[in-house]
């Protein structure tokens, strides 16, 4: 299995270590709920470094993406992150990804773990000309997500974070740390920047996704945590916290059986522009589909992935992500349901064991400050 | 190391019993909680349930995960800790105490010769 370069300091922090998508991370430190808490009152920072960085150049780059992309990049000027979709010629999904435009005409696509090899052999597939360089193991990237998060980053780095928006990133000097950051691939960033910094995460928190070089992880990391106000969090909590915000899971959220239709969020297909599996999604606007919906249990008991949704005694759907909501303290589950029954206030069950604890589709957000 | 205390029984599944009389109050190990973590919910068994050894006594689920509970003797449930209805991280707080499961009298006291003592049950956990 592969660790990242900030595996010593996940050791030395109580980590306990588990498998995911090939790679030897933490799960949790103190605790999940705790950690769960700590980002969502505080501020901590995850290793995530285990996700893909593609860095994509070339001619014609952001018309070309967008030919792969449900929700197109080349309206993106520089320094703006876009989230979106790769889809099969099925219109399956293949990855959720984010991609950013890191500078003039270059573009960095965040893939999860398990995808990188899938997404950068389609990028490659399906462009041409293009330069796909994998970075995973030049970086280490650091989420620093919370409240205090802003307070905490601008210790570290020289540009004014409040000017920086969400979904937005830049090249900054790293106070006290090195100064490079890919010198080879940046050359028009300007001598001594360290880092790239972007006001991005998945946990529905104020927070920043940290690149740096592999050299900087363990001081970066370190100089974190020694602020006081930023403690570890691992896999457990991003995962409670991500279904908090009904963020999806690749790979258990979707599978490669489903489209952008049914998973949502809406707004990350943009049918005005030509992309892959396009003209599926337009046949299957006009059929019945099964759609995932967000949904609070009234009962006792944890939704857990693979349990049956149930109306009127008949299964209707599967849980796909369930667990016990530590901020609101109900069950909470995404899962798939016909679309006909997928209203908000629709009454459903989930079946935990045999019984069929009553539930409701709900808005997402589950958890609203 | 987590703590095994001498004067209780184990079961390979991880369940500790507690013997005064013809009772046996029951519960999960040290060892257990800090594997499964922190509990959220744990459905408890009812006062007056009849089970046989190795039937499933209750299911603990913490955030990662979901166990069953086995019935480490067999007889009839006397008593349930209502409390972690409310308050299942009481398990992973005092796993030994505060957090016990259930009261059972037991039918078949000669069961309690097949399970394992405070040694056994270190040498089974690898401590």
């Amino acid at each position: 299995m592969k660790r990242t370069p900030l595996y010593q300091e996940h050791l030395a922090a109580g980590a306990r270590m588990v498998g995911f998508a090939g790679w030897e991370m933490p799960i949790q430190y103190s605790g999940i709920i705790d950690e769960h808490f700590q980002v969502r009152k505080q501020c901590g920072v995850f290793d995530v470094s285990h996700m893909g960085d593609l860095l994509i150049r070339g001619p014609q780059a952001a018309a070309q993406l967008d030919w792969l992309l449900t929700n197109p990049i080349s309206k993106a000027p520089v320094g703006k992150a876009v989230y979106g979709h790769l889809l099969d010629v099925d219109g399956q999904i293949i990855d959720d990804v984010i991609t950013y435009h890191i500078s003039d005409g270059q573009y960095l696509m965040v893939p999860n773990a398990s995808n990188v090899d899938r997404v950068r052999e389609w990028v490659t597939g399906n462009t041409k000309g293009l330069e796909v360089l994998d970075l995973s193991t030049r970086l280490v990237c650091l989420a620093v997500q919370g409240p205090l998060a802003e307070e905490v980053m601008q210790g570290m780095v020289s540009t004014d974070l409040s000017t920086l928006k969400r979904f937005r990133g830049r090249f900054a000097f790293l106070s006290g740390g090195s100064s490079q950051f890919l010198p080879d691939l940046f050359v028009n960033e300007g001598e001594g920047v360290g880092c790239y910094i972007a006001r991005t995460g998945y946990t529905g928190e104020d927070g920043f996704e940290v690149l740096v070089e592999d050299r900087d992880a363990a001081w970066l990391w370190n100089r974190l945590l020694g602020t006081g106000k930023v403690r570890p969090v691992g896999l457990g909590a991003r995962d409670t916290l991500r279904l908090e915000m009904g963020y999806l899971l690749s790979g258990t959220d979707f599978d490669g059986s489903q489209t952008s239709l049914q998973t949502g969020p809406s707004w990350v297909v943009k049918m005005d522009h030509p992309f892959i599996g396009r003209d599926v999604l337009i046949l299957q606007r006009d059929r019945k589909y099964d759609v995932l919906v967000a949904i609070k249990l009234g009962g006792k008991g944890v939704p857990r992935h693979g349990y049956a949704i149930a109306r009127a005694g008949k299964e209707v759907g599967k849980v796909t992500s369930g667990n016990m909501s530590p901020c609101l303290k109900e069950g909470v589950a995404l899962g798939y349901v016909p679309q006909r029954i997928s209203a908000v206030g629709t009454e459903l069950a989930v079946m935990i064991r045999g019984e069929a604890v009553p539930a409701r589709i709900v808005e997402l957000p589950f958890y609203r400050k | 190391m987590s703590e095994v205390p001498a004067e209780l029984r184990y079961t390979k599944d991880h369940e500790w019993t507690r013997v005064e009389g013809d009772m046996a109050t029951v519960g999960i190990t040290d060892h257990a909680q800090g594997e499964l973590t922190e509990f959220v919910y744990v459905q408890l068994p009812k006062e007056g349930d009849r089970l046989s050894k190795g039937d499933v006594l209750a299911i603990v689920e913490s955030v990662k995960n979901t166990a069953d509970v086995y019935a480490p003797v067999s007889g009839e449930v006397v008593a349930v800790n209502g409390p972690l209805d409310d308050d299942p991280s009481q398990i992973n707080r005092s796993p030994y105490d505060n957090g016990w499961i259930a009261r059972i009298k037991m039918s078949e006291p000669g069961e309690l010769d097949k399970l394992m003592d405070a040694s056994a049950y270190r040498k089974h956990i690898g401590e």
